[in-house]
């Protein structure tokens, strides 16, 4: 008899507390242990973990060239090697 | 088991700190490519903390010139990127507006049953596999690699984060984008540890969910 505490309803609301290591010990275990036989879990969780991962590649938009214009202004005015006393 | 991509590094964390000893010696494509990397995520950030747009701009820019004339005050004790959004948010707490508070649940974003997977995807008391997934999600192996990393999918993705309540929103950006901690995140947004656990869980099940149907069915998923 495999020793089963949660199942697969209940493992989806662990699931990122888990990717996260915000899981208690002995959930964890619970956890592992339901993975250790669930393909459909060990799925899901793959899933999960390239949902994370896809949103780091997301592109990011860049700043438009007036804004760029003036704060690289700035910078030579006041940053750095400027000259200009640092507050 | 993992899918085939490693995970991209933002510029400032893998480079932070040439970019920083760069900038203290004035370089400006240092500071330029520190602000082409922040400035979206600042200026967001900036919008979930004051009325409208246009001040949140404000607060972006008078952020930059705290960077721009503290940079070399700055004693390295947080990361680079840290210490510039701690600049933001006490700019935009001096055009005071929101404070630290607990949310209540409803402005989490709730979804109606609160799962984060629909329950008709298990089991019901009628089977004897009661809580069971009913079939099967498809493991990303199961997906050419090449099509896991393509324009259309990040598209897909990219389209279910807009569609996030603001904070989800936020926490999933902050976090998976910008790599920031969950305390940073806590700090910088204003909400507990325990709300932005529960942000997190929903905003990367309900992106999930639409990454899931986009790759069992692209042409009807895609960017919508």
């Amino acid at each position: 008899m495999i020793y089963d505490p949660i199942d697969c309803q209940a493992l989806v609301e662990l699931a990122n507390d888990y990717l996260e290591d915000g899981l208690a010990a002995a959930s964890r275990t619970d956890f592992e242990l339901h993975l250790a036989t669930c393909k459909g879990c060990i799925a899901y969780l793959e899933q999960l973990r390239l949902t994370s991962d896809l949103v780091s590649m997301l592109p990011r938009s860049r700043p438009d060239e007036g804004t760029l214009d003036q704060l690289m202004d700035e910078f030579r005015r006041r940053g750095p090697g400027s000259g200009d006393p640092q507050e | 088991m993992s899918h085939p991509m490693a995970k991209t590094q933002t510029l400032a964390s893998v480079d932070e700190s040439s970019l920083l000893e760069l900038m203290r010696q004035g370089d400006e494509h240092a500071f330029r490519e520190l602000v082409c990397e922040f400035n979206e995520p600042l200026l967001r950030l900036a919008m979930s903390h004051v009325p409208t747009r246009e001040i949140a701009e404000e607060v972006v820019q008078a952020t930059w010139v705290g960077v721009i004339t503290g940079i070399d005050r700055f004693e390295g004790r947080s990361s680079l990127k840290t210490w510039i959004f701690r600049i933001l948010v006490n700019q935009a707490k001096t055009r005071g507006v929101r404070e630290s508070r607990t949310l209540p649940a409803s402005s989490l974003g709730d979804r109606p049953t609160g799962s984060a997977v629909s329950p008709d995807r298990f089991r019901g008391t009628d089977s004897l596999w009661v809580g069971h997934w009913t079939s099967h999600p498809i493991h990303p192996s199961e997906v050419p690699g090449e099509r896991l990393v393509a324009d259309e999918t990040l598209a897909a993705v990219d389209a279910a984060v807009q569609r996030l309540p603001e904070l989800q929103r936020q926490v999933i950006v902050l976090r998976d984008l910008h790599g920031f901690s969950p305390s940073e995140i806590c700090e910088l947004l204003g909400v507990t540890e325990g709300n932005q656990r529960v942000l997190l869980h929903r905003a990367r099940s309900q992106v999930r969910s639409a990454l899931e149907r986009y790759l069992v069915s692209p042409e009807r998923e895609g960017g919508r």
